[in-house]
């Protein structure tokens, strides 16, 4: 990443902790919604989270970092790769159902149904590094780092893929937390 | 003794400030975005596409004298526009670069890399 005036200033605007702390949370609802055996209210999360996010930048970062509005250019770079998360959105789903599927039709000793115990937390890796690009945040490279152990971790002990993401999420939401308190601490709210 | 080095001094500090004075650039817009803190601000504002004081002031590391005080030079000049508004209760002051802004700094960026590019560093 190039330490260039645009990428300090992403990297600034996205340094809150709101986004680990929300996708942290997110990613331990998913993987407990998948340890309870309530796969399909999986997707519903990031819906309830959504205005959360939104309520919490306006209100809180906003009012202590200030307002900036990005390229023309650089807005459409990030729609566009949104919409490519939102591909590998569909992918995670179709990959659920696919790992359904292994895991009722192979014994558990099968190398594909150990394979397909790390997928959930490869696809959080994959998300993670492409949120990283996103935001110029090294520290969600670390947390695919994360995701990619707790998915080999669960394989090799044959343990449901939700606590992969359980451990993660924990890990994202501990790292967030505090990202928050330094950024309150960085940034008190704005006098005019 | 003392008269004639406290001149000798006045005159080699005379003679060091003129020399430090000497513009590097002909072009009088360019000599002006040569001070760090316009430079580092006018950057920052061609990277994006509008922002408010505070985030400026966030982002640059300026303080708020100086930031305020190189905006109003800036806009003077023609390099930055700026508009006032309400959001919900807060003022907010929000700052674009002009096309003249964008022009002066694509010419400095060429004179500069041609002033340093060949030097056998």
């Amino acid at each position: 990443m190039k330490n260039n005036p645009e990428n300090r200033m992403t990297r600034l605007y996205w340094d809150d902790g709101i986004l680990d702390l929300l996708s942290g949370i997110g990613v331990v609802l998913i993987g407990v919604t998948w340890v309870a055996g309530l796969i399909a209210l999986g997707p519903m999360v990031p819906c309830i989270l959504l205005p959360f996010w939104t309520f919490l930048r306006r209100n809180f970062t906003e009012v202590r970092l200030g307002h900036v509005e990005f390229s023309n250019e650089k807005q459409r770079g990030d729609r566009r790769f949104l919409l490519q998360w939102c591909f590998v959105g569909v992918g995670v789903l179709l990959t659920v159902f696919l790992f359904a599927i292994i895991k009722d039709g192979l014994p558990a000793t099968n190398f594909a149904a150990k394979f397909a115990t790390m997928i959930p937390a490869v696809l959080m890796a994959v998300l993670a590094i492409a949120t990283a690009a996103l935001t110029a945040l090294k520290r969600f490279i670390w947390y695919s780092m994360v995701f990619l152990v707790a998915g080999v971790e669960a394989s090799i002990r044959e343990w449901d893929p939700g606590w992969s993401m359980i451990f993660g999420g924990i890990v994202m939401i501990t790292c967030g937390t505090w990202i928050l308190v330094r950024f309150i601490t960085r940034f008190p709210l704005a006098i005019h | 003794m003392r008269d004639v080095d406290s001149c000798s001094f006045y005159y080699s500090f005379s003679i060091s400030h003129s020399l430090t004075s000497v513009p590097l650039f002909a072009d009088e817009l360019l000599q002006f975005i040569h001070e760090p803190a316009r430079l580092v601000v006018l950057s920052h504002l061609a990277s994006i596409k509008t922002a408010d004081f505070v985030f400026l002031l966030n982002s640059t590391e300026l303080s708020r004298g100086n930031l305020s005080v190189q905006m109003s030079r800036m806009e003077e000049k023609g390099l930055v526009t700026v508009l006032k508004q309400f959001n919900g209760n807060r003022p907010q002051t929000i700052y674009e670069i002009t096309r003249k802004g964008r022009a002066v700094l694509k010419k400095y960026r060429t004179e500069i890399l041609d002033l340093l590019q060949d030097l056998p560093l």
